[in-house]
């Protein structure tokens, strides 16, 4: 019962830090979405890329924090994808991204009480 | 722990702000921690470290100037008495194991944050925590990574080991003591300690858990 009780709150915690996070998930989704834009029209640089990488990088490393684990191994891939010339595609990324956006999107649409930590 | 308080005394490194505040939120909801710093990369975790000598580090792996392991090997090469926790979004059994050659005391996964709390409970206690459980001994756990290694992995090179050698081999990889080892084989312990050294002379290896890592790492487990 104590142990229960005391997960409940850290899920309340977690959901507290979600809202307030909420924006810079957003921002940093935007900027993977941006450095796509920038690939599929041919304008991509070194510096966008980099922003971009980062940002997958950190969406991997929280999103698992507040029950998108799903969302964390996707945004892993794109960093991968970034990482990686060869691997790097446009179509594929957008996939992704699309899939990402999805899953952040999904969640804002539950019932907080019911997401569901592995 | 701190003496006056009795609180558990933790730094958080992680390069994500994020997750430092989230992994502090979770601290917060129990009376019995205290963050007393965060680092945002590997560097300033290892001097944090020797600056505010904590009960706890929570390690990132990937992290800017000094990855999470490096950090640790500089962490454990500095002789700081913390116990170590990787706090991570995925890792492999090979860098389980490097990181409890480092010294690390457990592994807890960010999509299962919410067992921190028991996981450092568990820590402190004296106890590993890996893989969402509490573990007593190290051996343990080389115990079950190297099942789970033994399904995946086809042994590839024998490094000059006899059959017998790579029997031996296998064993000490799931934990056997020398008498466990000598009573399966039916062979006395002197013969087993022999047939240690000329392991340990062929492979390079100077210890078991040293020699266990590198088994798995390496295929040497039969099922």
């Amino acid at each position: 019962m104590a142990v229960r009780q005391g997960e409940d709150q850290v899920r309340a915690a977690l959901e507290k830090v979600w809202m307030t996070s909420k924006p810079e998930v957003l921002s940093r989704l935007a900027t993977i979405e941006r450095f796509l834009a920038s690939l599929e029209s041919g304008n991509s640089n070194n510096a966008s890329r980099l922003a971009a990488q980062s940002a997958a990088h950190r969406l991997s490393g929280s999103l698992g924090m507040f029950g998108l684990g799903e969302a964390s191994t996707c945004a892993a891939e794109i960093e991968s994808m970034l990482l990686h010339d060869d691997s790097l595609q446009a179509e594929k990324m957008a996939e992704l991204l699309r899939d990402l956006r999805n899953m952040i999107e999904r969640r804002e649409s539950q019932d907080p009480g019911r997401i569901v930590h592995p | 722990m701190n003496q006056k308080s009795d609180t558990v005394r933790v730094l958080i490194a992680d390069d994500d702000p994020i997750v430092r505040q989230a992994v502090r939120s979770v601290l917060e909801t129990s009376g019995a921690f205290q963050v007393v710093g965060e680092a945002e990369d590997g560097q300033t975790a290892a001097e944090l470290v020797g600056r505010t000598q904590p009960d706890i580090l929570l390690l990132d792996l990937l992290m800017p100037n000094l990855p999470g392991l490096e950090a640790l090997r500089a962490i454990t090469t500095a002789g700081a008495e913390v116990r170590t926790v990787l706090l991570c979004s995925a890792i492999t059994a090979k860098q389980v194991l490097e990181a409890l050659q480092l010294g690390a005391r457990g592994v807890v996964l960010k999509r299962k944050v919410v067992e921190l709390i028991p996981a450092l409970d568990a820590v402190m206690r004296g106890q590993y925590w890996v893989e969402s459980r509490s573990i007593s001994n190290v051996v343990q756990i080389v115990q079950q990574l190297a099942a789970e290694n033994a399904q995946l992995s086809q042994p590839q090179r024998r490094f000059g080991l006899t059959a017998r050698e790579a029997e031996i081999v296998s064993f000490i990889a799931q934990g056997y003591m020398n008498r466990d080892i000598a009573n399966s084989l039916s062979i006395t312990e002197e013969t087993v300690k022999r047939h240690m050294t000329n392991i340990f002379n062929k492979v390079g290896m100077s210890n078991r858990l040293e020699l266990a890592v590198f088994a798995i790492e390496h295929g040497l487990v039969q099922k």
